[in-house]
Formats: structure tokens, sequence, C-alpha cells
């Protein structure tokens, strides 16, 4: 199941070690920094994402894709006019994934697809946390999911998939990662929904219907692992 | 060029006297001393290892994560006979904000110096056995790909680097290949399947960085290089970043237990006696010999937690015992 | 000041609705953490929505009903009249160039700001130095301004440079933001300076509350046990400190 670490990065403002039963990931966030000239924007925070592949020298075009999609959902969360002139940066580093041993992406092209959806997902859940740690001002919380439908039309929570036999030889049909905004403990928009494969409306229904109780379940998790996270913080007063 | 760790004058005096009176600000008793080693290795995993120092409290100080990915590719004109093998290290903003993101390692920065003399460490000495990786001469060789991702950098780095990646390719195994009339047949990419291979390791070397911190300021040195005046300056073991970025001078060494200088550097700094090479190198010996001995016992422990019903499907049995 | 961790209404999360916007409770004053949404541009009707992780304090100064949302953190945001250790990075003609923490945009501290600033009287301060200050002025699209004395008296009032005398030794260590604000703020419920002070340790303490502690002694070792005390205290239940104080002072001293 899905194990949580906070502020595992004694360098940085906030990090968190996100580990799920097939993927697992490491992320920092710092701010407000002094930018660049160049990254300075006059009446908001810019906003660096940087994440760094497993293995190989990166950020590479996949790795970019992700850092666009984050960024630009980052934008619509944290507090941007809060700091004007200054930068927030937030670094990934995936550790493993599924997919990283000899050969596993050769089987089936929708590998590419399901590994990287797998990173991003873990990536946001896991910088939402270091955002939180780093006390960042953020407009609401937020939680992400991902979704598979296979040939059977079952909807499945990858999150869940253990072993790398069992991902490949769930032959999905679409996959669709949806990211929830969270308001007062409950869904209020969707922030972001990235969705492959070919699917009919009625399964993007499903898909919604099973992320939002999905989220619904973990955002406790995630409240109380906050509450947590705020007791260590003053584990010196009474 | 991304800024640099501040550091202020009451912490640069406050660390200096502090190693002067051979005290560490860490809790390190001396300036031999070196951190607690922590080695853990993926269960589920081959060549995943993750070492950190920890300091005498038990917080964790420097923490690398290892990784090796196999690859089969055609091997170099020059070389038909052999496989490669490549070290990639990045430094960048999950470790510290005074690493830039997007920078590419060049010689220049410590971190692509530090990563270049790991990978000759492990290249030029042999460390590694290269032809054992070639499939089919001139055809098909794997191409071992290591990566060492930096997560946490308080000094140590080079110490905690060189026995990630040892422990990393002592513990990896690519799959078995079966080859046949010169072509490869099958790749047995499931090791439940059939039992991966070992990398060739001949022998472990480990790198150990001493830091050379002056009492004197240079300008007096140079006036009393005359009359020689040895014992004038610290020798510091396996310094955290702060400590590294007061000193006046760095000697690496790499050895192995069998009592051999694989690579040593002295990339400028103080000038040195010549003869405190030969006793830093004396004095590096038996913590390489306490290393070695850490990595080959994580590694057997290992060993013997996936092997934990080996002995249920075993064909030995005891009747031969006697 | 006492936290209660036992109502979960205590603990906010972004997004969150404050408690006085439920209970429709009148604020006149905004603290940290929160944000007024701008959906009405007069203002009225907006929600209040807490923007960090952190637990509700409300408080009454006066007759002003003051708001905000405790967390702690490692980076230091500039606030007006906050007390400081800056550390002195660059010098201009007119101003010293500070950092307040690392890696943040840098604050100024001018000239004109220390007692009897004149064009020739100024104050020799090398870079590295370390500054205690106050935040004068947060300046909307200027770094903020740092003072080095009392603007309204004119005094030093302890401000200026934090050097240890000939035969001292000091120390700075780095802490969390809401430690340092415990303990410069609370001193009567959080007795741990003093505690230290009744084991004998005689030192001197200045503390920013940019995550700073600058503490000297009269000799190295005991700059060292005060750092190590203060340093593993932060990390512990308040209940242990004593503990904690004693490991260190008979490893040290005794």
């Amino acid at each position: 199941m899905v194990s949580i670490k906070y502020s595992v990065l004694k360098n940085l403002d906030g990090s968190c070690e996100y580990t799920t039963a097939n993927s697992k990931v490491i992320t920092g966030v710092s701010g407000p920094l002094e930018p660049k000239q160049r990254h300075r924007l006059p009446l908001q925070s810019a906003i660096e994402v940087f994440i760094k592949p497993s293995h190989g020298v990166g950020p590479s075009t996949r790795e970019v894709l992700m850092q666009d999609k984050l960024a630009t959902a980052l934008q619509s969360i944290i507090v941007t006019e809060k700091y004007p002139r200054e930068l927030i940066q937030v670094n990934a580093q995936i550790l493993s994934n599924p997919f990283d041993s000899f050969g596993s992406l050769q089987n089936d092209p929708f590998n590419e697809i399901v590994s990287s959806m797998i990173d991003l997902n873990s990536c946001f859940n896991s910088i939402f946390l270091s955002l939180i740690d780093a006390n960042i001002a953020l407009k609401s919380c937020y939680f992400s999911n991902l979704f598979t439908i296979n040939d059977k039309n079952q909807v499945i929570n990858i999150t869940n998939v253990e072993s790398l036999e069992s991902l490949q030889s769930l032959s999905h049909k679409s996959i669709h990662l949806l990211v929830f905004e969270i308001e007062e403990n409950k869904i209020s928009n969707i922030l972001l929904m990235d969705s492959k494969g070919t699917f009919h409306d009625d399964d993007i229904i499903k898909v919604i219907d099973a992320a939002q109780a999905n989220t619904e379940l973990e955002f406790k998790n995630i409240r109380s692992l906050i509450k947590e996270k705020v007791k260590d913080d003053y584990i010196w007063k009474v | 060029m991304a800024k640099e760790l501040e550091l202020n004058n009451t912490e640069k005096k406050f660390i200096l006297s502090l190693l002067a009176q051979n005290q560490r600000l860490d809790g390190r008793k001396s300036l031999i001393e070196t951190r607690n080693l922590d080695i853990k290795i993926n269960p589920d995993a081959y060549g995943d290892v993750y070492v950190s120092l920890l300091t005498p409290e038990g917080s964790v100080s420097t923490r690398v994560h290892c990784k090796i990915t196999a690859d089969i590719v055609k091997p170099k004109d020059k070389r038909p006979f052999e496989g490669s093998f490549y070290v990639n290290c990045e430094i960048n903003g999950l470790t510290g904000l005074q690493f830039e993101n997007y920078s590419k390692p060049n010689s220049m920065s410590s971190e692509g110096y530090y990563t270049r003399f790991l990978e000759s460490m492990i290249l030029r000495s042999n460390a590694l056995d290269l032809e054992q990786l070639c499939i089919i001469a001139g055809e098909k060789v794997w191409d071992i790909r290591l990566d060492l991702h930096v997560l946490e950098y308080d000094g140590g780095f080079l110490e905690c680097a060189s026995i990630a990646c040892l422990t990393s390719l002592l513990h990896f195994k690519r799959p078995y290949v079966e080859v046949q009339n010169e072509k490869i047949h099958k790749v047995y990419t499931d090791l439940d399947e059939r039992d991966g291979v070992n990398l060739g390791v001949l022998h472990i070397p480990i790198a150990v960085k001493f830091n050379i911190f002056q009492q004197l300021p240079t300008e007096e040195l140079i006036k009393q290089s005359n009359n020689t005046n040895p014992g004038k300056e610290l020798v510091a073991i396996d310094c955290t970043i702060k400590e590294e970025m007061l000193s006046n001078g760095e000697v690496l060494v790499a050895l192995n237990k069998n009592r051999e200088i694989v690579q040593l550097d002295k990339p400028g700094g103080v000038p040195l006696q010549s003869y405190k090479l030969l006793e830093l190198a004396n004095m590096a010996l038996p913590m390489v010999e306490n290393i070695t001995s850490k990595i080959l016992k994580a590694i057997e422990i290992d060993e013997s937690k996936r092997n934990e019903y080996a002995y249920l499907l075993s064909a030995e049995n005891d009747r031969y015992d006697g | 000041m006492s936290i209660e961790f036992e109502e979960q209404q205590n603990l906010i999360l972004p997004g969150d609705l404050l408690e006085c916007e439920k209970n429709n409770k009148i604020i006149h004053i905004l603290g940290q953490g929160i944000y007024l949404t701008y959906d009405n541009m007069l203002y009225h009707n907006n929600k209040l929505l807490a923007t960090n992780a952190g637990i509700e304090q409300y408080k009454t100064i006066g007759s002003n009903n003051v708001c905000n949302i405790e967390y702690n953190s490692k980076r230091y945001i500039p606030q007006q009249g906050d007390y400081v250790i800056a550390t002195v990075t660059n010098s201009y003609s007119t101003h010293f160039v500070c950092s307040i923490a690392n890696f943040s945009n840098t604050v100024h501290l001018p000239y004109a700001n220390f007692p009897q600033a004149t064009k020739k009287n100024r104050p020799k301060y090398e870079n590295g130095d370390l500054v205690y200050c106050r935040v004068k002025l947060l300046r909307k699209n200027l770094p903020a301004e740092l003072e080095c004395m009392d603007s309204e008296t004119g005094n030093k009032d302890g401000f200026g440079i934090l050097e240890a005398e000939a035969g001292r030794h000091s120390a700075v260590l780095n802490c969390s933001l809401a430690y340092c604000r415990e303990l410069l703020f609370n001193d009567k419920e959080f007795l741990l300076l003093t505690k230290l002070v009744k084991n004998n340790l005689g030192f001197e303490v200045a503390i920013g509350v940019n995550g700073k502690i600058w503490i000297c002694t009269k000799s190295l070792t005991e700059t060292l046990c005060v750092y190590k005390i203060l340093e593993a205290c932060e990390k512990v239940n308040r209940s242990e400190h004593d503990g904690i104080i004693e490991k260190f002072v008979k490893e040290f001293i005794k």
C-alpha cells in the first residue's frame, strides 16, 4: 500500500517520499527563493518543476511533458500572487518505476504510457505533501488518482497493482489520470484530467465516480498524516 | 551559476576551532572518525542500493541511491570483445539549492570531477570485468549503466558514492542470454525463470577523501618552507559540507583491501609533504577494510533473505554428511 | 496558547473555511496563512480560506479580533518589526546587502539606519558578519529594509554586530522558525533557556525569528554543549528536555 514519509530531506524546505505498491518517488519543494533574472515575474511567483528519471540522463521529453503538466496544475493551486518576483522550486527524483527492468517496455506500446502516468501520479501526490511541508501558501488541497479500464471494462486503481507482471497483464484499453481539487474535505473541481487510449463517454463517468470515491477515502489518510506532521513540528510544546 | 551556500564568520570560526581541538560539529570526537555507514538493498530488485552516512545521533546526513540498468548494444569498433560501463551522476536542486538544475556535469564542477574519479576508479583498475559482458563478439555486448542519485548531500559524497557503486555492482544480476548459431536465441528477462548472472567484479576499490586544514595563513607557510615544519596541518576524514568549504586542500585516495592504491589525486590546494601521502594511504587502509567487510556482509544478508526457502528446493541432503 | 490536538477542527488545511467564517464571527485583523478570495470586487461576502496547514488561533487584542494560522516552517519570509539575525554578504556605498535565509531574496541594511549615522561615520562590518537587527520596512517592489537601532529613540538597543569578545567562543545554530519564536517570546512557559542556566551554563544568547540562534560562552566545549542541547531539544518532547541537558552536560563539561 501507499507509504508516505515527509520531511525526509533536511536541505530543502519541504520534502516527501511517496511509495506506492509499484513505484517510488522523492520530491522536494523550496521557496520562496531568489530567482534568476530571466525567471522573475513582476506580479507572481515563478514555478520551476524539475523531474529526474529513475535512470538515464534527464529530463528527457518524457519528463519535460510531465513537468509542464505539473507546472500548469500547480500554477492554479499555489497562491502565486503572494510571492511576487520570487521562485518556487519543485524537484522530483523518480527512484523506482515498475518498468525499469530490462526489456519490460518492449512487449506493449501501452507500457510506455503507463510507465509515465504512474510517475506523474506519484509526483502529484508527493509534491502536494512537499508543498504542505514547505508551507507554501495553497488555495486548496488536491489529490491525484490513476485508473485504468481493461478489455473487460473493469475499472482498476493502478496504485494498488503490485507486480510488473500483473501490470503488464492488465491489457489496458485506456488509462486516466484525475487530479481533484479538495476544499473543505469535499471534492470541488477537477484540476487535471489526462486520458490515453480508446474510451467512451460513459467510461469517463465511471472513472470519475471511482476516482471520487477513492479520493475521499485516501484523503482521510493524508489529512491524518498532515495532523501528525503538525504535531511533530510542535513536538517541543506541551 | 547558482548561489553558493552561505557560511558566516561565526560558523567558520566555530568549526575551525573545534577542528583544532579534535572535535567535530556533528558530535564526532576525532578528525579521523567516519560517520556510521548504513547500506540498504532493495529486496525487490537487483543492484538497487541506498547508502547513507549517519551522524552519531542517528540522523541521515548524506544519502545516495544507486541503480543499475543493463541493455544490449553493439560494441565499439575498436573493442569488439568488451561491454561498456557508464556512471551517470547529476546533482540537481533536490540535493541542495546550491546545485543548479539543467546544468550538464563537466569536469569543472566538483560533482563532475568526482563522477569521473569514480568511473575511472572502477574501469581503469579493471574492477569490473568488461570482457565478461560480451555476448557475441563485435555484434552484441551488455551496456551497464549506473545511475547515482544523490538525495542528501552533507559531505562524504565520494565515500558514499563509491560504496554505493561497488555494492550495486556486486549485487546486480543481468539476465542470462542464450546464444545459438551466433544469434541471440533468448534473453531470460524473468529472473525467476532462470537465475541472472553476476557481474565480474574483480576487486573492490573504495575511495576516501582527506581534507586538509592549514593552521597558518598561506604566506607564512611559504616563508617557512625552508625549515620544514611538519604536522602543522590538520587532516580530517569524511568532512561535512561546511567543513569541506573551509578546507584548504584535499587528497583523494582509492584503495582496495589488498593494500593496492587504485587511484590517487591531489587537486591543488595547500602544498603537502610528500611522505604525508603514504601516511594518508596507510590511514585509509583500515577504513577500506572495514567498509569492504560491511559491503560483503550487507550482500550476504540480502542473499540469505532471498534464499530463505532455497533449502527446501535444494537437491542436497545430509545423507553424505556422514 | 496551548494547542489542543484532540478536536479535529483545530487542524486546518489549505482550502478549508475558517471556523470564524462558519460562525459568522467578525475578524478585524487577518494574520498569516489566511487568504481572502476576490470573487466579489467590493470584498463583500468573500470567503476566508486557509492557505497553510496548521492550527487556527483566535485572539482579541484591544477591541480587535485577530485570527491567524500557526504553522512551523524552515524558510523565513520578512515581516515588519521582526527581530532577525542577518548575514552581511556585500557592501555598497550606501548600504549593506544582507541575507536572512540561505537562497532567499537579499535585504538591505542602509548605513543611515545605524545609531549616530553620519556620512563619514559608517559601520565597518565585513562580509560574513552576523548582525542583529530589525525589519524596518517591507516594500512591494524593492528589497526589505533592516535597521540597527530603535528608529523612534535612536538608541542602539542591543542591535548591532554579533561578535564574541576575545577569549570567548560563539556559534550560530539554524533551527525551525516556530522553535525560535517560542524561545524568544514564550520564555515564561518554555523554560529551556532558564533550565540551561540552572545547570551552570552561563551564556549570551541572541535569537532571530529567522531561525537563527547565536550563542556565546567562555569556553569552546561549553559553546558546543549549549549548541548540542538546543539542537537536540528541537526534535523531542518537552518532558525529555531535562534528560538531554543532563546527558550533554555530563558529556562535555564533566
